[in-house]
């Protein structure tokens, strides 16, 4: 007997399943769900978790004061430190199925200036996303738009995350921040406006769920004349 | 191009369809495959082969089409299974059990078949809506919406062509595979929830079968489809790819994906422009030139001081 969010998944599985993976719980005592590395079992069928903050608890598995969240967090676009880094979720052949690295797949924005800045200065360390931070996955914080083209213009930030989709990024080699969607940049951005390529004019919705109301006219898409605001 | 999959991959040439479509809205031969826990005397059925799966557990098995059939004679399988299946009290749908769908699209050119595969990516949260909403997240049938890594492969795949289709390019355990095409001729849609409810299965295969018929139709364009979602709302985006019918016979389903369905049309815009996504990169790399030094002259300065 386990606890109903397993299911009828017996104690080899969830170990199988989900060890070594981080999951979300809260227990009694919490205010809110977080994110915990599961470790294991112990004699006693109690399931042992580590914290975030290397805290190492250990709940009982049919405990019914805790409670488990098992789905993975959006991907895409998150804010690490400095930098941004967008996630995806790779389909794979395996049988856990929580959240770990080596389902993953990540890009940072932008690779050769974090690696050009650690070789140069070492600053930071040349890998840009660590296990520790797995857990920024379930509660993602964005930069607003505006904040985003400012702090990366001015050198403050290498990279922000907009949202799950966009980030405003510096680029190895190029003289002006970019707006990227996803992989790909989209705009060059100039002082608190950006400047769309027309091949995307497709995103100019999707950019503006995202771009508060009123802010819309610093959105401009390039034409050969470089004349028109985005509509 | 006009070679089809058939030709692309020298596959066995499609036999005479069938008269009859039953319940099905298409003649197209499908093949389908259905896993079952808890069977310790699993019964042989006329028309089905039974075989085992590692990945089930407790006597698990699978039924698989013996051959691809379509219209009426898939739908007498499909009878025949729930049929025998019903009076097996011990059987069990857990979840690690599915039903996988192949659809024949060996009449399909690559650029239909993508064509498809871009449908169905844009339609794929209503999909698992009626499949299943909590397999969209399925380690054995990851959804496209929520991996997302195989939209970014499935760019690649549509850019390099057929001939970049292999097992280091695609994974079998998506919700689509397309590892299907070059060994049987098919798209395999991985994401239904274990069932042998002939009803439920009909309704599943028929959504399938709309997404190839949709495809050939050529008075209907992909191109114009985001904009019916944002002008006309999610019914008649649904309404238009699958008609009237099978769409009010699934509301709940449509209805409980309201939102979502726009992840799913930004998937497919996604790969309907992966063209100018590239496109656009280069173009404003190239526009800005290679001199960098000022915004990392700014970077250094800000974020390397001791």
């Amino acid at each position: 007997m386990t606890h109903p969010a397993f299911g009828d998944m017996t104690v080899r599985d969830i170990l199988a399943t989900y060890s070594d993976t981080y999951i979300q719980l809260q227990t009694r005592d919490d205010d809110g769900f977080y994110s915990a590395k599961l470790l294991g079992v112990d004699d006693d069928n109690g399931l042992y978790f580590e914290k975030p903050n290397g805290d190492r608890i250990i709940v009982g598995m049919q405990d019914s004061d805790v409670k488990y969240k098992l789905d993975w967090p959006t991907l895409g676009m998150v804010n690490i430190r400095d930098h941004v880094v967008l996630v995806e979720r790779i389909a794979q052949r395996q049988w856990k199925k929580g959240l770990r690295m080596s389902s993953l797949r990540t890009c940072a924005f932008d690779t050769s200036i974090l690696m050009h800045l650690y070789e140069t200065h070492r600053r930071g360390r040349p890998d840009y996303f660590y296990q520790s931070d797995l857990i920024k996955l379930y509660t993602p914080e964005y930069t607003d738009f505006h904040e985003a083209l400012e702090v990366v213009e001015a050198g403050e930030k290498i990279a922000r995350a907009i949202s799950p989709l966009f980030c405003v990024s510096n680029r190895w080699q190029v003289s002006k921040p970019l707006l990227y969607y996803k992989s790909n940049a989209i705009g060059v951005v100039t002082g608190t406006s950006v400047e769309l390529a027309p091949e995307v004019s497709h995103i100019i919705p999707l950019l503006k769920r995202i771009v508060p109301n009123g802010y819309h006219n610093s959105i401009v898409m390039a034409t050969k004349a470089n004349d028109s605001t985005a509509g | 191009m006009d070679t089809t999959i058939q030709s692309l991959w020298r596959l066995k040439p499609m036999t005479a369809p069938q008269a009859k479509l039953g319940d099905l809205v298409s003649n197209t031969k499908i093949g389908v495959e259905i896993e079952i826990e808890n069977m310790r005397t699993p019964p042989p059925i006329p028309g089905w082969n039974l075989t085992h799966d590692g990945s089930l557990r407790n006597g698990g098995v699978e039924y698989v089409f013996s051959s691809p059939i379509g219209g009426s004679a898939a739908c007498t399988r499909l009878s025949r299974l729930e049929a025998s299946l019903n009076e097996i009290t011990t059987k069990t749908f857990g979840p690690r059990t599915s039903v996988h769908i192949h659809v024949d699209v060996r009449d399909l050119t690559w650029e239909q078949a993508c064509k498809m595969i871009v449908l169905y990516a844009m339609v794929e949260p209503y999909l698992f809506s009626i499949c299943g909403q909590e397999r969209d997240e399925n380690i054995y049938s990851l959804s496209l919406y929520r991996g997302q890594d195989q939209v970014s492969r499935l760019n690649e795949l549509i850019q390099q062509g057929p001939s970049a289709l292999s097992s280091s390019k695609w994974a079998k355990y998506s919700s689509i595979n397309l590892l299907a095409m070059p060994t049987f001729g098919s798209l395999e849609f991985r994401g239904h929830k274990g069932t042998c409810s002939k009803d439920a299965l009909v309704n599943w295969i028929n959504h399938l079968l709309s997404l190839k018929m949709y495809v050939l139709d050529e008075s209907k364009d992909i191109g114009d489809l985001p904009q019916i979602l944002s002008q006309n709302g999610h019914h008649a985006l649904l309404a238009e790819i699958f008609g009237q019918k099978l769409v009010v016979a699934n509301l709940k389903s449509a209805n409980r994906v309201r939102s979502l369905i726009y992840e799913g049309v930004w998937v497919a815009e996604d790969l309907l422009y992966h063209t100018n996504f590239r496109e656009a990169d280069k173009k404003l790399i190239e526009g800005l030139g290679t001199d960098g030094s000022n915004q990392m002259n700014k970077l250094r300065n800000k974020l390397c001081v001791d």
